[in-house]
């Protein structure tokens, strides 16, 4: 012992000379400086040693050395090097006598302590020490690092001294001890009980600082639980009115703002002195917190007139801070003028407050055009949507500099996205109310795509982010699906103006392929509306649209199908079919489901025109037959590359389309493969031809205008060919992915069919191709079973609305057992007839009978059918499943398909197919510059969701994901507040009772009961109150039901320590 | 509440980190890393504002790991976290936090609140930071800072105490400050009672002399802060009383 005495002593005597060895701080930042010049490795390496420096300096007994070296540590940690392995010697540096090295420790355990419970217990006694110091700033650090470092068990520990200190003498100390005080609560709610009143006595106290900290303390409270210092609202309303302090002033405001949640009554009592304090001030500030308090506070009522007279004057208020143009009043500024339009939207047409609004939305302040653009959607109306989008749309190009070339910065990936789902969301709003034009809203659509995804100025594939990518690819997809759904006759105007482009073009799927599920969608699901209108007046034009739509339909087709054709010719770069080369390896699962699905749809509606541009009562020619083999081949050939994929999904699917589409191709062919061959080597063939050209092309290095015009050449050549030679080729030319060279396709296209309906109708059906018939199973079963049912808009709740059938009785027992045995075997040979092998027959056989007889034996069988299906259970009769059905969704037969009363089972067979889509019941049609949209459909009379359309849901994500911090922080501070809670409920909502009694005019009597009955309610609640957020609610809950109470009784809740209370609060209230 | 104050200079250079909530080493760089990004990319005269959603600050639920720095992987795990708990929207907004700043010269001067401070209270409280610390240092500038971090920290320490202001009058802070600082020197002189007093006053004169020769750059701060801030400041800080 001696000997170490001894030893520091020596150390100490020595350290002068030892200077050389011990580096101070100042060298440390020095040596920082110095080494992070040369080179971040040899920063990196100077950490090192200067870290076992430390380490060393630590391990003397020196305290001067050892508090050196945390300090230094201390320096370090602000660089991210954890010094937790430090703490003992922290404490030890903390408990030196000497005020300079106390003052390190101190800073160290402030910088650095992480709730490391067993040092802290034994900082505990330090902690103690300090705080009963004689030296005040001593005391001083003490509650420093108390109110920074406080866990559960100090705070229970050291509260009695930290206590104390509220009533030291020193108003600084006071002032300190007051916000460590809110510490220990945080941590020990006890302690808000057992000290309330001496809290609350120091907002007498004589010192401004002293009643500013304790107010700061109770605001921070409030806003966790608000109704425990409800009651002392005249105290803080008189300190409010006697202060000129104007940070005090602010923090009342703050209170309020929490207070009024709970205790609505006070705003008449306050909100006049707010409004005059508002007027009267010069401080900006001051005026901002008045307006917000009454703002946020919710003191304004919207259908008051008065009110809507204040909210007028703050709006005035807030213009007049706006006239500064100083940013930062801008900012909070726009923060309340939001809250204030949207309680009272008639002070919109201020046009002050638009014009201002819309000049800041194209201000250059990213962070103000944010603010501007959440006021957007309350300024929005039918007649200024137009320019609102427009200006939007202007935030999304990038901004110019002065040399008119697009400035490099880009506009923020965040800022992107929420201009495009705000624009989406202005537009959508109220069913779509506001849009004065559907398609210049698709062409809005289209350009936030574009602008937002594929900004022309930079490279900027990588500069927004995957995610962001998709939420706007989600967002613009499900829009036109919305759109396509609600709004019939935009379907054309959709599907030729983004559709057809958006499948041939490649930067989608590689930037954004979640979007090919919207498109390939809407392709499915609305491919027979491919429109050309303005076509459509006379005979001749009407089969020249069809031919456009024919042409559109199949070279969509082919982009997504034709992949083979690449394979064969062995291209690897400059592929014909670049998309449905890489559809095959899409990783997106998602949209490979879509795709399988909407395959067949398209096909199924390549079909249907062929019909009715071909058909010959069902029956097409032998080439066309042919070629819609080939086409079904195709399919086939591309659906089976996912045969083996690894996503479930789209294996499932696409094997069962493929088992039934082989079974299609087997009808049309019968096993006889040779034409199609015939015709996939004539597309080969032309393929290789058109590389061969091109590659001409390039070597003589022709001109883009001459490309297209041999390219025109080419194809009118080809057509002209293909109508002599009655095959068709051309079909193919038109799947090249280039636009251009596929609009003149499409043209040479329809030139063709023309001709090929000229010579046909010229030398009738019989000459050169005799009719074959399209079996049953690709036409009307297929048909009807993809288009049966229109998609409707559905309301988002209306499916849990859905009555229950009222003749439904699941308790009744249809079929007796014994009956249920003669049944199945019937059943199981109905399956086959129904399905295939009457299909089969009928494919067959009825290319050999006339067409009367075709119909007249389908009736004959019809008939027998539904006498043998008269007991058959597995079955209902017509009749029954009609009510049936109208009970539940009553469907409106819109297209009626031609076998819709053929059998129960084609319907059945639909239905399931269609299952899984809304249903619909009623369509309510909203009239709006001569388009209809569809409203959402609602099931019986209770009320669906609060307008959501099916596109809010991305946006609401969206905007999640923008304010997802903000709670972050709460975790913290709610848990204790949890704990906090639970005394403050249930001893001091008494207090705020007795205010009310004293405001209810006829107390007395029966009280006991009353309030016992309450009583007992709000402790059954803290009980139950484990999280924070029950116990918030909970306690709402139990204050508006005894507020409840005291409306319809006149009476408050009062309890045995109400009487002792009341005193006091009669006192409080005079003043 | 305050949640952080922080200064680094026009290079991110951390100068100052304060965080009032527990915070990993770790997670403060990233949160640095962030807010300097933030905030360096906007030029002056605009707001001193910023809503700072991407800002990963954890609470005391260890929930919310580290942050890995990559913004695009925050905005995945947030999207995740975030989807189940919809009906969150209305705290959202209450104790949403919001960064504010002030750029003096070289330096930042960062705030972390969140919605129960007054944002344009807390832009004076900036001002009231650095104008103490101007006082404590006679004309701050960067290199202060940097050598006497300690005592930034001190000053910081007399204005805002666990997150809560503590006090907004600058003559009361910086006379806390010069009683601290007193105190700390007749402790420290008590340690050289021991040596020799020659070899004390060497030792003085070295520390000074490392302490004035560090250097040159850096800019003087108080000039600026002084006129431009005043400027700034007074136009709608009338009436705010820290300077009485």
């Amino acid at each position: 012992m001696s000997f170490q005495l001894q030893n520091s002593e020596v150390l100490a005597r020595l350290k002068p000379f030892g200077i050389l060895f011990e580096k101070s701080l100042t060298d440390l930042i020095k040596g920082i400086r110095g080494h992070s010049k040369e080179s971040p490795e040899s920063l990196l390496q100077f950490f090192d040693t200067v870290i076992v420096e430390c380490k060393n300096e630590l391990a003397t007994s020196d305290l001067e050395t050892k508090a050196m070296a945390i300090l230094k540590l201390t320096y370090l940690e602000m660089y991210g090097f954890d010094m937790s392995w430090s703490n003992f010697q922290i404490l030890e540096v903390m408990a030196s006598s000497k005020f300079q090295q106390k003052r390190i420790g101190y800073l160290a355990v402030i910088q650095s302590f992480k709730n490391d419970q067993d040092l802290l217990i034994l900082a505990t006694n330090q902690f103690k020490k300090d705080l009963n110091s004689y030296n005040h700033t001593e005391i001083g650090l003490a509650l420093s690092g108390i109110a920074t470092i406080v866990t559960p068990n100090l705070a229970k520990d050291i509260n009695d001294d930290v206590v104390m200190k509220l009533s030291h003498s020193s108003p600084y100390i006071r002032k300190k001890a007051m916000l460590a005080m809110y510490k220990v609560i945080l941590q020990y709610p006890e302690s808000l009980r057992a000290n309330f009143q001496r809290i609350i006595d120091k907002l007498d106290d004589e010192d401004t600082a002293v009643v500013s900290a304790t107010i700061n303390v109770i605001c921070e409270i409030s806003k966790k639980n608000p109704n425990i210092f409800v009651g002392y609202l005249p105290k803080f309303f008189s300190i409010m009115n006697n202060t000129s302090n104007n940070w005090l002033v602010i923090r009342i405001l703050k209170l309020f703002q929490s207070l009024s949640k709970v205790e609505p009554r006070m705003k008449k009592r306050i909100m006049p002195s707010i409004v005059e304090l508002m007027t009267k001030t010069n401080a900006y500030s001051l005026i901002y917190e008045c307006i917000n308090c009454i703002v946020s506070g919710d003191m304004l009522s919207a259908d008051s007139s008065r009110d809507q007279e204040t909210g007028k004057l703050c709006l005035d208020k807030l213009l007049l801070m706006f006239a500064k143009s100083d940013y930062n009043l801008v900012f909070v500024g726009l923060l309340t003028m939001y809250k204030i339009l949207k309680k009272f939207p008639a002070l919109i047409d201020d046009g002050a407050v638009r014009s201002f609004v819309l000049a800041h939305l194209g201000g250059n302040d990213i962070i103000i055009k944010e603010k501007a653009l959440e006021l957007c959607d309350l300024l929005v109306n039918e007649d200024n949507i137009g320019e609102i989008v427009k200006k939007l749309l202007f935030q999304l190009m990038p901004p110019e500099s002065l040399d008119g070339k697009p400035s490099p910065k880009l506009i923020p990936e965040r800022l992107r996205v929420s201009i495009a789902s705000k624009i989406v969301s202005i537009a959508s709003s109220n069913n779509y109310s506001n849009i004065p034009n559907f398609k210049w809203y698709v062409a809005v659509l289209k350009d936030i795509f574009n602008l937002s995804l594929f900004p022309e100025s930079l490279v900027a594939d990588n500069l927004i982010s995957f995610e962001s990518t998709k939420t706007i690819a989600n967002l613009i997809g499900n829009e036109y699906v919305s759109l396509c759904i609600k709004v019939p006759s935009l379907r054309p105007t959709i599907l030729n103006q983004v559709i057809i482009d958006a499948t041939q073009d490649t930067r989608i799927l590689e930037v954004c392929p979640v979007f090919l599920k919207y498109i390939y969608w809407i392709i499915g699901e609305y491919v027979d509306e491919i429109e050309y209108v303005g076509y459509d007046e006379e005979d001749e034009t009407k089969v020249e649209s069809l031919g456009l739509k024919l042409s559109s339909q199949v070279s969509i087709f082919n982009t997504l199908v034709n992949c083979q054709i690449d394979i064969s010719l062995k291209r690897t770069s400059k592929k014909h079919f670049p998309i449905s080369d890489k559809l095959r390896f899409l990783a997106d699962s998602d949209v490979l489901t879509l795709l399988i699905q909407a395959l067949v749809k398209l096909y199924s509606g390549i079909l249907n025109t062929y019909l009715t541009l071909y058909g010959v009562n069902g029956e097409l020619p032998r080439d066309k037959f042919i070629q819609m083999a080939y086409f079904l081949s195709k399919l086939i050939n591309f659906l089976s590359n996912f045969e083996q994929h690894y996503h479930y999904e789209v294996q499932e699917r696409s094997l069962s389309w493929l088992e039934f589409l082989k079974l299609c191709l087997e009808a049309m062919m019968g096993g006889d493969l040779a034409p199609i061959r015939e015709l996939e080597l004539e597309d080969l063939e032309y393929y290789k031809k058109l590389q061969v050209s091109e590659e001409l092309e390039q070597e003589l290095d022709l001109e883009n205008s001459s490309d297209s015009d041999s390219d025109e050449n080419l194809i009118s050549n080809m057509s002209l060919n293909e109508s002599v030679q009655s095959e068709e080729p051309e079909v193919s030319v038109l799947a090249t992915d280039d636009l251009e060279t596929f609009e003149l396709a499409a043209e040479g296209r329809a030139l063709a069919l023309l001709n090929d309906l000229q010579s046909e109708s010229g030398a009738k059906p019989e000459t050169a191709n005799e009719l074959e018939s399209i079996p049953m199973l690709l036409h009307p079963i297929l048909s009807s079973m993809l288009k049966s049912h229109e998609i409707r808009p559905v309301a988002k709740n209306s499916q849990s609305n859905v009555p229950f059938p009222e003749e439904l009785d699941l308790e009744r027992q249809i079929v007796h057992s014994e009956e249920l045995q003669g049944f199945e075997d019937e059943a199981e040979d109905e399956l086959y007839d129904d399905t295939y092998i009457e299909e089969q027959l009928s494919s067959e056989q009825n290319s050999i009978l006339p067409d009367s007889d075709v119909e007249r034996e389908e009736a004959r069988r019809k008939k027998e059918r539904a006498a043998r299906l008269q007991d058959d259970p597995y079955y209902l009769k017509s009749d029954e499943k009609k009510s049936k059905v109208s009970a539940k969704r009553k469907p409106k037969p819109l297209s009626p398909s031609p076998d819709q009363t053929r059998s129960p089972l084609l319907l059945s067979l639909a239905e399931i197919g269609e299952s899984k889509r809304p249903k619909s019941l009623k369509s309510k049609v909203l009239k709006k510059e001569k388009v209809m949209v569809l409203d959402d459909e609602v099931v019986g009379n209770a009320s669906p969701a609060p307008e959501e359309p099916v596109i809010k849901k991305p946006q609401k994500k969206t905007a999640n994901v923008f304010k997802i911090d903000a709670s972050n922080l709460e975790g913290f501070d709610l848990e204790s507040s949890a704990k906090e809670t639970t005394p403050g409920v249930d001893e001091y909502n008494i207090d705020l009772d007795a205010i009310r009694k004293l405001l209810a005019e006829d107390v007395e009597k029966k009280l006991k009961k009353k309030s016992k009955k309450s009583k007992s309610k709000s402790d059954t609640k803290t009980d139950a109150g484990k999280s924070t957020k029950s116990t918030k609610t909970d306690s709402k809950a139990g204050k508006s039901e005894s507020r409840e109470e005291l409306v319809s009784n006149g009476e408050g809740p009062g309890t045995e320590i109400k009487t002792k209370k009341k005193k006091k609060k009669r006192a409080v209230i005079a003043d | 509440m305050i949640q952080a104050v922080l200064i680094f200079n026009n290079h991110g250079k951390p100068r100052l980190s304060k965080f009032y909530t527990p915070v990993t080493s770790a997670e403060q760089s990233t949160l640095l890393a962030q807010i300097f990004q933030l905030v360096s990319d906007r030029p002056a005269g605009l707001c001193n504002f910023l809503d700072a959603p991407g800002l990963v600050f954890p609470g005391g639920k260890s929930r919310r790991g580290v942050a890995k720095g990559k913004s695009k992987s925050n905005a995945l795990r947030r999207l995740n976290e975030y989807q189940p708990d919809d009906e969150e929207g209305e705290n959202d907004e209450e104790d949403e936090l919001r960064v504010i700043y002030r750029h003096y010269a070289t330096l930042y001067f960062v705030f972390v609140v969140d919605g129960g401070e007054s944002e344009l209270g807390i832009l004076d409280l900036i001002q009231v930071f650095v104008e103490s610390l101007d006082r404590s240092f006679e004309n701050v500038c960067e290199l202060d800072l940097i050598f006497h971090f300690d005592e930034v920290i001190l000053v910081l320490a007399e204005i805002i105490q666990g997150g809560l202001v503590l006090e907004t009058n600058i003559t009361e802070i910086s006379t806390r400050f010069h009683e601290a600082a007193a105190q700390r020197k007749a402790s420290a002189s008590s340690v050289k009672e021991i040596l020799p007093s020659s070899l004390a006053s060497i030792a003085a004169d070295t520390a000074n002399g490392i302490r004035r020769g560090g250097p040159p750059g850096g800019g003087r701060l108080g000039v600026s802060t002084g006129d431009n801030v005043r400027n700034v400041a007074g136009r709608w800080l009338q009436g705010l009383g820290f300077g009485a």
